[in-house]
């Protein structure tokens, strides 16, 4: 009983409800953006040949590809979800919706022979989220509830659990690693390998590719640094869950970590480069209440010098 | 704990739930990867002389050129990369079958201006070779040839 109220205590820490939020309005505001930009490419696999069906996840319930109408309709209407999602409205019906749409439409795009792992962490972030009271606060429903001031655990298990989530995902690329290919991988040598191996694919595809990563390739040494801190960062992932200031520095890494990849292999990571990805390892309500201080005195003081100005 | 007597059911079925659902690849094979429980596999496999298929169009005076992603598949580049993959692996009527279907495309967006020759190419790389001493791939091999449009 002692572990089991220990664990209450850590997974519904008191939170208050505008952590959550924020933490909706950033990670659905991202999920919005993305299916915008994104839309395209989403919609693309609507096209392909049925041969190149692979269905994974959610979609391997289906036998046969969706016809193209049915599943540019889906992209469609889940971008549509998105926006009461962020808004925070009808929440406890649309964001579930919002939630499933959107896990439906990236898995789809997963389902014909490449699985898109920048994807994953968005998508599990967001499945969170819509489970949670995450519109009690900054939306649409809230404004029509009674405001609820006081920190509470409803609102604090979401946060823990996108923090380990975003956690596991990393350890579980350091652990693919050693498994598949062992101490070997820590030498440096895999890793230029695979810089070399991707700018050539990217190149013999007729696509952009980076100059800096093939011009590294000359060089052994950078690599096992490289390697090193790869792997230290992805199985030191769960370092961050420990306070608030190993956080900050292990997500800077991390996002580091993420430029690097775009700039050595042109692989974007957009939900993390965005930093959101990482935002719930933060009380984001401090960062909110220090942007808008700075914009109510700015535009004080505007208002003082029209002020003067006019008297 | 019952602070305000909220219910704590979706904290422990979907929080608890999906953390130890994204754990659980690491208990199987790192290869069996999935979306989006995945077990996170890229960049982590081991690379010696890869082999790698691709489609050229070939110009009048014999030159190769590549085609442009979105042509082959999508704009996504591995998405196209691995449609042709994934092709070549099920054999050349799969391969003549997507040669045609790319073909068909390029003359589409061209207006049938031009004739589309297209190639379908398995080569076996050394990738650190191919930057550092300008290597040539070291086996090559035409699967699929096809042909769409009209010169005029």
């Amino acid at each position: 009983m002692k572990l089991r109220a220990a664990f209450e205590r850590y997974w519904f820490v008191p939170t208050p409800a505008r952590r959550l939020a924020l933490l909706r309005i950033l990670t659905g505001g991202f999920a919005l953006g993305y299916l915008l930009f994104r839309f395209p490419s989403l919609t693309a696999v609507a096209h392909f040949e049925r041969a190149q069906f692979v269905p994974t996840g959610l979609v391997s319930l289906l036998s046969e590809p969706l016809p193209s109408a049915v599943a540019i309709a889906l992209v469609a209407l889940t971008f549509l979800l998105a926006i009461p999602f962020v808004l925070g409205f009808r929440y406890r019906v649309i964001a579930p919706a919002f939630a499933l749409s959107f896990l439906w439409v990236t898995t789809y795009r997963s389902s014909w022979g490449m699985l898109f792992h920048t994807e994953n962490l968005l998508a599990l972030h967001v499945l969170l989220l819509a489970a949670a009271p995450a519109a009690d606060a900054y939306g649409l429903d809230a404004r029509r509830a009674e405001p609820r001031t006081a920190p509470s655990g409803r609102y604090g298990w979401a946060g823990r659990a996108m923090s380990l989530t975003t956690a596991l995902c990393y350890v579980l690329a350091g652990v693919a690693k050693l498994k598949l290919a062992g101490p070997v991988w820590l030498e440096g040598g895999l890793l230029r390998a695979q810089i070399a191996y991707d700018n050539l694919r990217k190149i013999e595809m007729g696509s952009s590719y980076s100059a800096l990563g093939a011009a590294l390739v000359h060089y052994e040494a950078p690599f096992f640094v490289l390697a090193l801190m790869t792997v230290a960062l992805e199985l030191g992932a769960p370092l961050a869950l420990l306070g608030r200031r190993i956080a900050l520095f292990w997500a800077l890494a991390a996002w580091s970590f993420h430029i690097g990849v775009q700039a050595l292999m042109a692989i974007p990571f957009p939900y993390q480069l965005s930093f959101v990805a990482y935002a719930s390892l933060f009380e984001v309500e401090r960062a909110y209440d220090f942007v808008a201080e700075r914009v109510r005195r700015r535009l004080a003081r505007t208002e003082a010098q029209r002020g003067s100005s006019t008297s | 704990m019952q602070d305000d007597g909220y219910a704590r059911w979706p904290g422990y079925v979907i929080g608890l739930g999906v953390v130890l659902a994204v754990a659980l690849p690491a208990f199987r094979s790192a290869r069996d990867d999935a979306y989006p429980l995945s077990t996170y596999p890229m960049f982590a496999r081991k690379i010696d002389k890869p082999e790698m298929s691709f489609v050229e169009r070939v110009d009048d005076q014999q030159r190769a050129h590549r085609l442009d992603p979105e042509l082959v598949a999508s704009d996504e580049v591995m998405q196209s990369y691995r449609t042709v993959k994934r092709a070549v692996r099920e054999g050349p009527d799969a391969a003549k079958a997507l040669c045609r279907s790319i073909a068909r495309r390029v003359a589409k967006r061209e207006k049938g201006a031009k004739e589309v020759r297209l190639r379908i190419v398995r080569a076996r790389f050394d990738p650190v070779a191919y930057f550092v001493h300008d290597a040539e791939p070291e086996e090559r091999e035409v699967i699929a040839s096809c042909t769409a449009g009209r010169a005029r």
